[in-house]
């Protein structure tokens, strides 16, 4: 009896494909005890009750080089081999590379069943694969399947009962090699065609000349697509929304309300002109939801599709070899870029995702170019509706700001801090159709963390503000940060409270910037202080947790010098 | 070609199926100090520049 499936299998085989068909959407995603590798964990009902699935980390050999291996080696080893059954997705695309784990697992005694992936990427490329007479050499079950578009999959799940232990004796490493030469010589056939168009793409897509001018192309059109997306919610879905639904509605439900009072001043707050303004107003049902849902998610939507869509095509890899030798300056290597795209998105994930570098000492740059040098995307959306209406220009000047303090800030840690940046080694995985099943379930559950996430801190932040403005309790802080604000950044002081409100939403941060009515100078280097001062609490906490609380107080100390600098530079030299 | 050095480096390349004797095609070269990427079978690899430093290949 079956109680638990374990899905293993070469990095970019389509794995999370299978594993995606196989559970459905209760899926729960654990670390490993110990580890920073994740696993994910889902239930396949195979009409006989439920079996838990596991999808293993990427692994190329089952004798492990890293962390992740290690783990998929342990959790496999660790299992009572008569209870398991061990489904080892192949890409058919790639056959000689993927069997030798296959060979791997079978001569280690586990129960197999091997799942011949995108087959149908593979007929494209002229590969033919004799499964019966795969499955006939290796003497377990073999299953073609197509993930993408579910084809095959019944057929697996029918036949995972099937998958058996064979005794084979373990090979070294060259007989191995020898027999998968065999192998794939017996069952694949190549059909000798031209390089089809995609297959071209392949190749000038990592060499220096095309490469770059492709890259260039394609940051451009994220960019491009990410913006008119955004625009595009805005203006035809949320706005109509808030507008012409929503607002009336609001009018209506508190025309009994004493427009002086506490409950109106908490749920509206300030009328501007005698007029409820969900920009301005800071209260509950006006600008708590309007930041959120009106101006930033609509921008957190189109940017994690774009994302999820370069991820699943397979570029990422290939910006990251073109970018290596500029981010080996910064101390860092090109997988870096990763988690910084990562982070435009929301800083806490691109941190998150700085495990993927090897050293401390590479984390520790990534993660503080990342809070420091990195706006997320609810920061950006608000830089747009704020300077925007100054034109374009504005604008790309924080981002011009930021790109040169990323580039000064990576240079002079590389010099200070001890060591080199490690070296890398990574396959380049082949372009691919993304999967769009697949690509609204990652969408569904990036957009559902996010709402998750901010939500509860942005009315919080909004209650905040509102009951200590409701009572005047900013004067205070206001003149005491005065001299600071005025003398170096040539900013009003009450604009030191949007600094503050910063540290727990960025987004609510710019809109508390809004009724004070600041010229275009002061709102540039507004903006540009919040991107690189203190990373909202999230951030903040990530940066504990994952670099500890020496580095923490580094990074801070850093933060706060550099904005200093920044901020006074833009104020005295830059705008004189 | 073949891997020097005792490293977990050329194991690691085994694994992803370059084995000393295997032909390879070099793809491209990314300018100062950058990645060697190579082609060999049906996988693309990108080398960094040290690894692909340890790295000796027969030119055919």
């Amino acid at each position: 009896m079956i109680k638990k499936i374990f899905l293993i299998g070469n990095p970019n085989v389509g794995k999370s494909a299978v594993f995606s068909r196989l559970t459905g959407v209760n899926v729960v995603s654990a670390n490993y005890p110990g580890t920073t590798v994740e696993i994910l964990k889902g239930m396949l009902e195979t009409g006989s009750g439920e079996v838990e699935v596991v999808d293993l980390p990427g692994t190329y050999s089952l004798e492990p080089s890293s962390p992740a291996e290690k783990v998929a080696t342990e959790m496999l080893n660790s299992a009572d081999k008569s209870e398991i059954a061990v489904i080892n997705v192949v890409d058919s695309t790639n056959l000689e590379r993927n069997i030798f784990l296959t060979l791997q697992l079978i001569e280690s005694g586990l129960p197999v069943i091997v799942c011949l992936n995108m087959c149908d990427d593979a007929c494209h490329r002229g590969i033919k694969i004799d499964a019966d007479k795969l499955k006939d050499i290796l003497g377990v079950p073999v299953i073609p399947t197509c993930a993408v578009t579910g084809s095959g999959i019944k057929n697996l799940i029918q036949n995972i009962g099937a998958a058996r232990t064979i005794s084979k004796t373990k090979q070294s490493y060259e007989e191995r090699w020898k027999e998968i030469g065999h192998i794939t010589g017996e069952v694949q056939q190549l059909e000798h065609r031209h390089h089809n168009f995609r297959e071209m793409l392949e190749d000038i897509s990592v060499m220096p000349a095309t490469g770059f001018i492709i890259a260039a192309g394609v940051v451009y059109g994220a960019f491009q697509i990410v913006r008119s997306l955004g625009e595009f919610i805005i203006n035809r879905i949320t706005d109509p929304l808030f507008m012409d639904i929503y607002q009336p509605m609001l009018e209506k439900l508190t025309s009994g309300l004493n427009k002086e009072g506490f409950v109106f001043h908490l749920l509206i707050g300030d009328l501007i002109d005698g007029k409820m303004d969900f920009k301005q107003s800071l209260g509950l049902l006006t600008t708590a939801p309007y930041i959120e849902i009106g101006m930033v998610l609509p921008y957190v939507i189109s940017f994690y599709f774009v994302l999820s869509i370069l991820e699943d095509i397979g570029y990422l890899p290939r910006l990251a070899i073109l970018l290596d030798s500029v981010m080996h300056r910064l101390g860092l290597h090109g997988y870096a870029v990763i988690p910084v795209l990562l982070g435009f998105g929301c800083n806490v994930p691109g941190i998150l995702s700085t495990r993927i570098l090897e050293s401390k000492r590479e984390r520790f740059i990534a993660a503080t170019i990342i809070s420091i040098g990195v706006p997320c995307v609810p920061l950006q959306a608000m830089i747009f509706g704020l300077l925007g209406a100054f034109g374009g220009f504005y604008a790309a000047g924080v981002y011009l700001v930021l790109l040169v303090l990323i580039i000064v800030l990576g240079s002079v840690l590389n010099r200070i801090m001890g060591g080199n940046s490690p070296e890398f080694l990574i396959e380049i995985p082949p372009l691919r159709m993304p999967p769009l099943s697949m690509l609204g379930k990652k969408l569904y559950f990036r957009i559902k963390g996010f709402l998750i996430e901010a939500l509860p801190v942005v009315f919080a932040g909004v209650l905040l503000v509102n009951v200590l403005l409701y009572f005047k309790a900013f004067d205070m802080v206001t003149g005491l940060f005065a001299p600071v604000m005025r003398g170096l950044f040539g900013l009003p002081k009450e604009s030191i409270i949007a600094l503050i409100i910063g540290f727990f939403r960025k987004d609510v941060a710019v809109g508390m910037l809004m009724p004070l009515g600041l010229t275009v100078k002061q709102l540039f280097i507004a903006t540009t202080l919040l991107a690189i001062s203190f990373p909202c609490v999230a951030t903040f906490m990530v940066l504990w947790k994952e670099l500890g609380f020496k580095s923490l107080v580094k990074s801070t100390a850093i933060m706060i010098f550099i904005s200093m600098l920044v901020g006074g530079m833009l104020n005295f030299i830059v705008f004189r | 070609m073949s891997a020097a050095s005792g490293s977990g480096l050329s194991k690691k390349l085994m694994d992803m199926g370059l084995y000393p004797g295997k032909e390879v095609v070099k793809l491209s070269h990314i300018g100062l100090k950058g990645p060697v990427v190579i082609k060999f079978g049906r996988s693309i690899v990108a080398l960094g520049h040290g690894v692909a430093e340890k790295v000796t290949v027969e030119v055919k």
